[in-house]
């Protein structure tokens, strides 16, 4: 059973990949870039998503139709949202990047709360490893890093 | 076609080969300030030293002042000041309700005496030692 209006209007978005998601439009409007579209009347079918995959707009619309759902308790979309960012980093990763381009704030918020989390009390050499980051220090220049605060690595 | 309003696509159908390829030090600039304003000042000291762009972020004084910004709205924690003995080099920190984290900070000056929190503004906290 649907909890939203039977009147709600079905926005068509598509993918980077082609794919193409039939979505309520109070559901799409949680996102700030498609509810402009909508407002300013330029929301033609389908709307052409370039920089999200369709797995992850899948994902992303899931959220947005959980947070759209006015009978949700702040307490339900707590426990919720714990367990929608319980994923791998690729799939963190790429719900960031769509929350960044189509301006979803709780999600993005969710989901830096949730790698910040994972950063929290590792060391730089895991987090290197973690994010894929080339370290490119000199060992001088990272020695000097530790030097200035070593209270903070001990 | 997916039918999203009605059907929500199950979890991990993604291919695998496209949930590896993703990058973090590609993630946007102010993505990263977004995520690293919320780790402590302990963390992010240590943090400097991942790598070049790292330290140019989180030592910019615009960053600095995002990061004070929230933790200063962040109204949920408090600032235990405990010295057993007046021996003892270190305080200790309460700074999250919720998961009771703890941290103790060594005092960097010599004194024979007690020490007593005078206040603490910012972050930071003066110390007297009665002299």
């Amino acid at each position: 059973m649907s909890l939203s209006p039977s009147t709600s209007k079905m926005l068509s978005l598509k993918s980077s990949d082609g794919k193409v998601l039939e979505v309520e439009e109070h559901v799409a409007v949680l996102c700030e870039t498609i509810k402009s579209l909508v407002e300013d009347g330029c929301a033609d079918s389908p709307i052409p998503l370039a920089n999200v995959d369709g797995a992850t707009l899948g994902n992303v619309m899931e959220w947005c139709k959980k947070h759209a759902d006015q009978k949700a308790s702040a307490d339900d979309l707590e426990d919720w949202d714990a367990e929608f960012v319980e994923r791998d980093q690729g799939e963190l990763y790429h719900l960031i990047m769509a929350a960044n381009y189509l301006n979803i704030k709780g999600l993005l918020d969710l989901i830096c709360q949730k790698v910040a989390d994972m950063i929290k009390g590792k060391h730089p050499e895991k987090i290197r490893e973690i994010f894929n980051i080339e370290n490119d220090f000199t060992p001088e220049q990272q020695e000097q890093i530790r030097k200035d605060n070593s209270w903070a690595f001990e | 076609m997916l039918c999203v309003g009605h059907k929500p696509e199950p979890r991990n159908q993604r291919d695998a080969n496209t949930m590896t390829d993703s990058s973090w030090k590609d993630l946007p600039e102010d993505v990263v300030i977004d995520i690293l304003s919320r780790l402590t000042v302990k963390t992010l000291i240590r943090l400097r030293c991942v790598c070049k762009s790292w330290y140019a972020t989180i030592t910019h004084p615009c960053f600095i002042s995002t990061h004070l910004n929230r933790a200063s709205s962040c109204r949920e924690g408090y600032l235990q000041f405990i010295q057993l003995e007046s021996s003892e080099r270190s305080i200790q920190l309460v700074c999250d309700l919720k998961s009771v984290n703890e941290e103790r900070l060594e005092i960097p000056i010599q004194s024979n005496f007690a020490l007593e929190s005078v206040g603490t503004m910012d972050g930071l906290i003066c110390l007297s030692d009665y002299m």
